[in-house]
């Protein structure tokens, strides 16, 4: 188009930005602002109740003084863990294309322009890095405000280094995913990095000091208990990330990207219809976990009437289970048991972080009764009730998760000793029927329609609210023997015998999802994802 | 001078120096196996190839791959003599994927401004509004896509291909959903872009786009079955 064509990748690249200012001022024109306002009040209205939790409403247990050695020796180690492990996942998204998430349609026009990708690319990563240091600024406050209860302090120091130290883990951790995408780096590679970086952060903890530059990191959270100048140094990690990443995001895959950009859009959705199966199902897509092509190991054929083909049905898909998957689900068992150690020795509310994460393992262990609601054609052609199938999908998850409780009980008698022991596997036995239980709500019903927005107007949002966490609140059931054990011990009672008693009534939960699930036993009317979406 | 900044001299839309499209021994796995096996063939400029072959043939991939929206395992593609993906190539192919991708908030006149600013064109309102009016879109170039049926998104995806200038126009299956008046219209689109010295690579399974075709690529299991002229009684049999 001769005469047509002019300007370069300048041109392009502003045309580009102006093309962005031009939607936005759109968009903002279509914004319902009393829809921003309502979103803002729940909001807030969500934030008051976790700084509620997290403040323990009065459980939160001040650290004994003797102990706070022990606090002020593993504090910034710990610390330095966890920004490692969210490092360590940043990179590992990053060698899937990640942290950026762009549209499916400038994956398609904008990357495919004759534009320099790095000036394009360039506002998005800044994004994403201020997006990063802000989730790390909020959470570090949350932290700040809890170990303010915890060991002591002012508080406004607490939530200024804790807050600040997280600021900059969070844009570390951004911007070492964008680095890893910019450079491409492999799977193994990545992996290779991420064990390193979690490797040393462990033999800091295990040592009970600070070598590596993120455990320097997690000494500026802990700043209020001891100061150490020479750690400030660790805050040069974050502007270099970023350098790094802004210098390195042209040379994002263009593959990935489109991937990523398809598979996000649908785990958002998902989650906007608090459809938490399906989120878990896409989020499987996007990191790029597939079931394996062959199993394990095969079974052997089995005529026998007694087998139920419900299990041998689970068992064939479990053992197809990639090894990232097993992993997971292990390394969430573990954690809940650390988590649960933590709510005994410090705030009695962090069993609900245990809970989550019982939650989310037991999401993915009751794959099988996910894989029966997505295709309930299937499940209309079987001459039982769906109730019964339900039920022996869930006994089977339950079995799974008996794995990973176990690998949790273990982790909190590594910690706390052997005296642990019983009420360590009480709690398993417990957290692993009410995990089953709550994945099943989660799964089994239906996604919130009008009739569940019955209290219309102001309130609809709040009734949804309640109705989504209740998988939450089951789920959190299943630990708390751990609070009360703790609770007893500190009113001067014999603790064991109360986290029996406390089991004992905890199993009444899971009793009762058991009959909804026996008596729920329609077949769902409408498949949630098309076959091609199953794992 | 980068066969991006290169105009064609004919005073076509077309752009871009050297050959066409030449894929040279290209594999693409996905780790379950290879999609596309060691495949190797030109489109030639100024010719339109038909690409044909069943299901799974491994037709979508490699145009996807010549695209540079997907990355080759091994062997390369390059268009207009630069490697596939690379900013010179970008400058110089048009792709329209077999399912449209559009903007949820751009009407079809804005994606066409869009497109073509992105490619340097400044006066795209001429093209443009020929394009939505030989393919019918006229009265709804203001409207949003997003509200419309498969045909006409099919239809803003071709104009959006078409909007700006390319040396290589590749398209999979653009006839799906497509009524008479855009199946006519595409035709006489895709006669003139190779006219115009463009390469011009058509995956598809309609018959009647053969007719017209120069050349011919088929492929089988990821791997090319025949290459040659489209009345060859090979090509019925991989279309049956």
């Amino acid at each position: 188009m001769p005469g047509s064509t002019g300007g370069g990748a300048g041109t392009a690249a502003a045309d580009v930005a102006a093309l962005r200012r031009l939607r936005r001022r759109r968009k903002l024109r279509h914004v319902d602002k009393w829809r921003v306002v309502y979103r803002i009040y729940l909001l807030l209205v969500v934030a008051g109740v976790v700084l509620l939790v997290l403040t323990g409403i009065g459980g939160v247990v001040r650290v004994p003084v003797k102990e706070q050695g022990a606090a002020r020796l593993l504090g910034a180690p710990l610390v330095g863990l966890a920004y490692a492990l969210a490092i360590a996942a940043a990179v590992r998204s990053g060698s899937r294309g990640g942290p950026l998430v762009l549209e499916p349609a400038d994956v398609h026009f904008v990357l495919q322009a004759p534009v320099d990708r790095r000036s394009v690319l360039r506002p998005a990563a800044t994004r994403a890095l201020a997006r990063g240091a802000a989730w790390g600024a909020t959470a570090g406050c949350a932290a700040g405000v809890v170990a303010s209860r915890a060991v002591g302090g002012s508080e406004a120091e607490w939530i200024l280094w804790a807050g600040m130290s997280a600021a900059l883990a969070g844009a570390t951790a951004v911007g070492a995913g964008l680095v890893g995408s910019g450079v491409r780096i492999g799977q193994r590679s990545a992996a290779a990095v991420a064990t390193a970086l979690v490797g040393w952060s462990v033999l800091d903890v295990m040592g009970g000091r600070v070598t590596s530059p993120l455990s320097a990191l997690g000494a500026v959270a802990v700043w209020p208990l001891s100061p150490h100048p020479l750690d400030l140094v660790a805050a040069a990690l974050a502007p270099a990330a970023a350098l790094a990443a802004l210098t390195t995001v042209g040379g994002l895959s263009v593959e990935a990207s489109a991937r990523r950009a398809a598979l996000a859009g649908l785990v958002r959705f998902s989650a906007s219809t608090f459809d938490f199966r399906a989120v878990a199902l896409f989020r499987r897509q996007l990191a790029g976990e597939r079931v394996r092509r062959r199993p394990w190991f095969r079974l052997p054929p089995s005529e026998s009437a007694r087998v139920s083909p419900v299990l041998r049905r689970d068992m064939h898909g479990t053992l197809r289970w990639p090894l990232a998957r097993i992993l997971r689900l292990l390394g969430l068992g573990m954690a809940a048991g650390a988590a649960c150690v933590a709510a005994w020795s410090a705030a009695v509310p962090i069993v609900a972080v245990a809970g989550v994460l019982g939650w989310v393992a037991a999401l993915d262990a009751s794959e099988g009764l996910g894989q029966e609601v997505d295709h309930p054609d299937r499940l209309a052609s079987v001459p039982r009730p769906a109730g019964w199938v339900h039920l022996r999908h869930m006994r089977f998850a339950a079995g799974v998760l008996v794995v990973p409780a176990l690998a949790g009980a273990a982790v909190a008698v590594v910690i706390a000793g052997s005296g642990v022991a019983v009420l360590a596997l009480t709690t398993a036995g417990t957290a692993v029927l009410c995990s089953a239980a709550a994945a099943a709500i989660t799964v089994l019903r239906e996604p919130a329609g009008p009739g569940d927005l019955a209290p219309a107007g102001e309130m609809a949002g709040m009734a949804i609210l309640v109705r989504e966490l209740l998988p939450l609140a089951v789920a959190t059931a299943g630990f708390v023997p751990v609070s009360m054990d703790r609770l007893a011990f500190l009113g001067g009672r014999p603790p064991l015998p109360a986290a029996l008693n406390a089991a004992f009534f905890v199993m009444l939960a899971p009793a009762a999802v058991l009959g909804w699930v026996h008596s729920n036993g329609r077949v769902p009317q409408a498949a949630r994802q098309p076959e091609s979406a199953s794992s | 001078m980068t066969p991006a900044e290169e105009v064609s001299t004919t005073g076509s839309r077309a752009r871009g120096v050297g050959p066409g499209v030449v894929v040279a021994d290209l594999s693409k796995d996905f780790g379950d196996g290879p999609v596309v096996d060691g495949v190797t063939f030109e489109a030639p400029r100024g010719a339109q190839t038909a690409l044909v072959g069943p299901n799974g043939s491994g037709k979508t991939t490699l145009l996807a791959v010549a695209a540079g929206l997907l990355d080759p395992t091994s062997g390369r593609v390059t268009v207009m003599g630069a490697t596939a993906g690379s900013i010179e190539a970008r400058a110089v192919t048009s792709f329209v994927p077999d399912n449209p991708v559009l903007y949820d908030d751009l009407s079809v006149m804005e994606h066409l401004e869009y497109v073509a600013r992105l490619h340097g064109v400044r006066q795209w309102r001429p093209r443009a509004q020929e394009l939505v009016e030989r393919l019918g879109l006229a009265a709804r170039a203001d409207d949003l896509p997003s509200r419309f049926s498969r045909g006409l998104r099919q239809k803003t995806a071709i104009a959006v291909a078409l909007a700006r200038p390319f040396g290589a126009l590749l398209i999979d299956e653009p006839f799906v959903g497509l009524d008479q008046l855009g199946r006519t219209a595409l035709m006489e689109f895709l006669a003139e872009a190779s006219a115009d010295g463009a390469s011009v690579l058509v995956a598809t399974h309609q018959r009647d786009y053969l007719a017209v075709a120069q050349r011919c690529v088929g492929m089988l299991d990821g791997t090319v079955a025949f290459s040659g002229r489209p009345d060859d009684d090979a090509v019925s049999d991989l279309l049956d």
